[in-house]
């Protein structure tokens, strides 16, 4: 009797443990959910429509939305509009590739019809969130804020390695459940390199490897959970002191410790193999592939997990940013004004020199960065880069101020470029001044 | 007799060695030669200072354009508080913003104008300095034990003698190349 008992408990258990697997496995293989961002108005293009860096018609032209072309509007006034990358998420002035005039949007635009009418405000995006079931995960308002704070729309695209267009189109709102790690990080104001990089069209995919770990997880998979759940512990970590190679698969920080303020140490361009052990908080520590001894010492330093990608998984950048550096003209590839180059050309590096407030009221902090470039690039790429930092750099209703200086310049003299900005991230004032630069610019 | 020549003697060299060594720095003193340079020439003749007026000329542009968009912001402001179809709330609403408005850009002028003074200061001592290494040099080849710069402090120049203005030029044009 017992045993037929015992014997009956163990297919009760077996039972409930398949039953569990199946439930799992389900829950892993539901597609990922794309999200429509629900705020401004989606206008699809039906002809040339140019767009300016600030609301004025004497403000520099910073790109043309081409016929056909997809911009969701908002923050209309004065008959201007800023316009966003349609799927960017955060309603967030920053975010903004430009501004338009209302009147040449209508005449050469039209809202899309599949787009339904949007909520305004903290209740369109209530909605949004109940109907994504991620209200608990993230407070858009706060994110948008820590968004703003830090200066930085994600590590990731972002990050010091400034992607302008992956930051306006593909932004990975930082987890709530992050911004204590980045209160205990001691930002790293004195010295540190950082890159305005361009977004990356089309970056080439390493060669295979085999990994056991690696192989059964597919990129939707990996993309999904990095949207949901960005602090869970990853599937398939490695044990301590085995490590695993993974591939960064967009342009990503290394940095000094497990939060997004600490010390850059260098960048991962996509596809860039690495070893990753030692995972904590979200935070891989990051190895040359090459090393054998897992010794947290030698680490390079740290990066976000969810943006590691195994071998096996990646298959390129996030499709939506590659599309959208197209799609929109990026300006990242702007920036530096080498539409013909590759965009790993366009990248521009900078280490920041000097942060100085004064104590006047109101409060204008000083950042002096020094960039990678031995020549001065075009003013409007300038500007551009200027408006870049300042978004990476800025910290919570800072009135940053920015002073350049280029490859060689001494650190204490005369900057070449200065540039002031509106608490929007909107250039105000910006010159240079070729002085410095001992000749003449042709 | 002899002992007494040669004790003249040797008072003879003494004195001589004596003078000569009181007359030494007065003779040195002599040959070293003050000189004078005009800032403002230094400033419009080379081409740094060239650069630097184009670059004050650009910082001025952007503050009179900032200065022009706050004006047309003032003038609309005030263009709105005396519409005549609106109510006293209103009216009294738009006044009080118009004021704001007014007030913003009186500050905003008065920032211009320190502005572009402040940058006309680091400018002019950015080319300063450079000038200042070139003096330096001159200072040095040519025996100069003083270079005058402030042309307040100076009555009297001779042209043709203590100006180096136009060698300090020529100098810092040299060196550009």
């Amino acid at each position: 009797m017992p045993a037929s008992r015992s014997i009956l408990q163990q297919a009760v258990l077996r039972y409930i443990v398949a039953l569990f697997v199946v439930c799992g496995v389900l829950f892993c293989a539901r597609p990922a959910k794309a999200e429509e961002p629900r705020w401004g108005r989606l206008y699809v293009l039906s002809g040339i429509v140019s767009v300016r860096e600030n609301p004025s018609d004497s403000a520099l032209k910073v790109r043309v939305f081409k016929a056909g072309q997809k911009v969701r509007i908002d923050f209309q006034e004065d008959g201007w509009a800023a316009a966003f990358d349609p799927k960017e998420p955060s309603r967030s002035e920053l975010k903004a590739l430009g501004y338009v005039r209302l009147d040449e949007l209508k005449a050469h635009g039209a809202p899309d019809p599949s787009q339904p009418m949007p909520l305004e405000g903290n209740k369109a995006r209530a909605q949004a969130q109940a109907e994504a079931g991620i209200a608990k995960a993230e407070k858009p308002v706060k994110t948008e804020k820590a968004a703003k704070a830090i200066g930085k729309p994600a590590e990731t695209n972002g990050a010091h390695a400034v992607a302008p267009a992956q930051a306006a189109s593909t932004p990975q709102p930082e987890p709530k459940a992050e911004k204590p790690a980045k209160a205990v990080g001691k930002p790293a104001d004195s010295i540190g390199a950082h890159a305005v990089a361009p977004a990356q069209a089309a970056p080439t995919p390493q060669p295979e490897q085999k990994n056991g770990k690696a192989g059964g997880k597919g990129l939707e998979k990996s993309a999904a959970k990095s949207s949901e759940k960005t602090l869970a512990k990853p599937e398939g970590l490695p044990a301590k002191g085995a490590g695993e190679i993974r591939v960064a698969d967009r342009n990503l920080a290394v940095r000094g410790g497990r939060t997004t303020e600490s010390e850059f140490k260098r960048l991962l361009r996509p596809g860039q193999r690495v070893r990753v052990d030692f995972w904590e908080d979200g935070w891989y520590a990051v190895f040359s592939p090459d090393e054998k001894q897992h010794d947290l010492s030698r680490a390079w330093g740290y990066s976000r997990d969810k943006f590691l990608v195994p071998e096996a998984a990646y298959a390129g950048p996030p499709a939506e940013a590659a599309a959208s550096a197209k799609e929109t003209d990026s300006p990242a590839v702007a920036v530096a004004g080498q539409k013909s180059k590759p965009a790993e050309d366009a990248a521009v590096g900078y280490s920041v020199l000097e942060r100085t407030t004064e104590g006047r009221k109101p409060k204008v902090t000083t950042l002096r960065v020094r960039l990678d470039l031995a020549k001065p690039p075009a003013p409007e790429a300038m500007r551009k880069i200027a408006r870049e930092i300042w978004k990476s750099e800025r910290k919570k209703d800072e009135n940053l101020q920015l002073e350049v200086l280029l490859a060689g310049m001494d650190a204490h003299g005369l900057a070449y470029a200065t540039a002031r900005f509106h608490d929007d991230g909107r250039v105000r004032e910006f010159w240079w001044r070729d002085v410095v630069l001992g000749k003449q610019k042709k | 007799m002899r002992m007494s020549q040669f004790t003249f003697l040797r008072r003879a060299c003494a004195a001589c060695v004596l003078a000569c060594l009181a007359l030494a720095p007065g003779l040195a003193q002599a040959q070293q030669k003050i000189g004078f340079v005009n800032p403002q020439r230094v400033v419009n003749e080379t081409r740094l200072g060239q650069m630097a007026k184009a670059d004050l000329a650009r910082y001025v542009a952007e503050k009179e354009r900032l200065a022009k968009e706050s004006a047309a912001q003032v003038a609309l402001l005030r263009k709105e508080a005396d519409s005549v179809a609106l109510s006293a709330a209103e009216r009294a609403r738009r006044e009080e913003a118009y004021k704001r408005k007014s007030r913003l850009h009186e500050a905003l002028l008065q920032e211009n104008a320190r502005d572009i003074k402040a940058e006309e200061g680091k400018l002019l001592q950015y080319v300063m300095r450079r000038a200042d290494s070139v003096l330096e040099d001159i200072g040095k080849k040519g025996g100069y034990a003083i270079i005058i710069t402030d042309p307040a402090a100076v009555g009297y120049v001779d042209k043709a003698n203590a100006d180096l203005t136009d060698r300090v030029v020529r100098d810092l044009d040299s060196r550009g190349k």
